[in-house]
């Protein structure tokens, strides 16, 4: 029977070594391999930057969303585990969660719980009991295992749908080529065309891409952000650069 | 209780949003090395706030490579 499933990891790396986004796509890897979905893309969910939080150089979780034979379910949780146990980097404080967001009671504590971890230093002991009540997979992996606090937050923060940016980029599409938002909607990283502070386009809108465009989470949807391009191109709309991602 | 970690490296000055300063410092640093592009939070490649050695504190960064930049 097919289950949807949210995996997040956090603190798996130092400065040396391959970041937690890569090791987060090569799980994504493993599971394609079984023959299971991921039909989006993995999302980076930043959170609170603060001296009493030991992160490496930037605090941030990654989460990816699949559809697997949940049959496998505690197979691939163990698979996940050994596999953060040994491919982070000695000395990281990596942690690993998973949930079937169909079979969550209470999914207003867990998101409680993430967005706390954007505005609040929180405890490791914190994160073990809520996913014990809410019957979550949280597990560490070496180290002091800190990483636990960070990979519940993401998983929250995804299942909320309202925070992160997609890893990677729309790499289909042309940096300086035009391309129709119908076009762009094509692409399993855009469900939406949206203004910054507006609507969304129309299929029929013109948007000019940039350097290395991504989608953001809005309303539980991948949302390609634009602005007005109207001194260089009136009428047409441009991707958003990436420090005005930055609050994303 | 949480406990403080030291805070590592350098202050080099550069305000969270100083895009045009830390371009610079980047510019003319021998230890910039771009970090993983999902990291990085620059429209220009070469700047501290992409670099592998920054280390983001509440008002910037701190820089931690392993060349003191100059």
């Amino acid at each position: 029977m097919d289950t949807r499933i949210l995996l997040c990891i956090d603190d798996t790396d130092d400065l040396d070594s391959p970041g937690t986004g890569e090791l987060a796509e090569e799980i994504g890897a493993h599971i394609r391999t079984r023959g299971w979905d991921v039909p989006a893309p993995i999302t980076r969910h930043q959170l609170l930057i603060h001296p009493d939080i030991p992160y490496t150089s930037h605090n941030s979780s990654m989460c990816l969303a699949a559809t697997i034979d949940g049959r496998h379910y505690q197979a691939l949780i163990d698979w996940s585990g050994d596999f953060l146990a040994k491919r982070s980097a000695p000395g990281s404080d990596p942690g690993l969660c998973v949930l079937r967001p169909d079979k969550l009671d209470q999914p207003a504590a867990l998101i409680g719980f993430g967005r706390r971890a954007k505005a609040e230093v929180l405890e490791q002991r914190a994160a073990h009991e809520l996913a014990a009540a809410l019957g979550i997979h949280l597990s560490e992996h070496g180290g002091t295992g800190q990483g636990v606090i960070g990979a519940l937050a993401g998983a929250a923060l995804r299942l909320e749908g309202k925070d992160g940016r997609m890893r990677g980029t729309l790499r289909d599409f042309a940096a300086g080529t035009q391309v129709p938002v119908l076009a762009l909607l094509q692409h399993p990283a855009v469900d939406e065309v949206r203004q910054v502070d507006g609507p969304a386009l129309s299929p029929d809108a013109l948007v000019m891409i940039g350097e290395k465009p991504k989608s953001v989470m809005q309303d539980g949807r991948f949302v390609l952000l634009v602005q007005a391009d109207t001194p260089t191109h009136p009428g047409i709309w441009r991707t958003c650069t990436r420090q005005e991602l930055q609050a994303y | 209780m949480p406990r403080s970690y030291p805070a590592p490296g350098l202050d080099l000055g550069i305000p969270r949003g100083d895009h045009a300063a830390a371009t610079a410092q980047a510019a003319r640093c021998p230890g910039f090395t771009p970090d993983d592009e999902d990291e990085w939070a620059a429209d220009e490649a070469r700047s501290c706030f992409n670099c592998r050695w920054r280390r983001w504190t509440p008002a910037s960064f701190r820089c931690l490579a392993p060349t003191p930049p100059t």
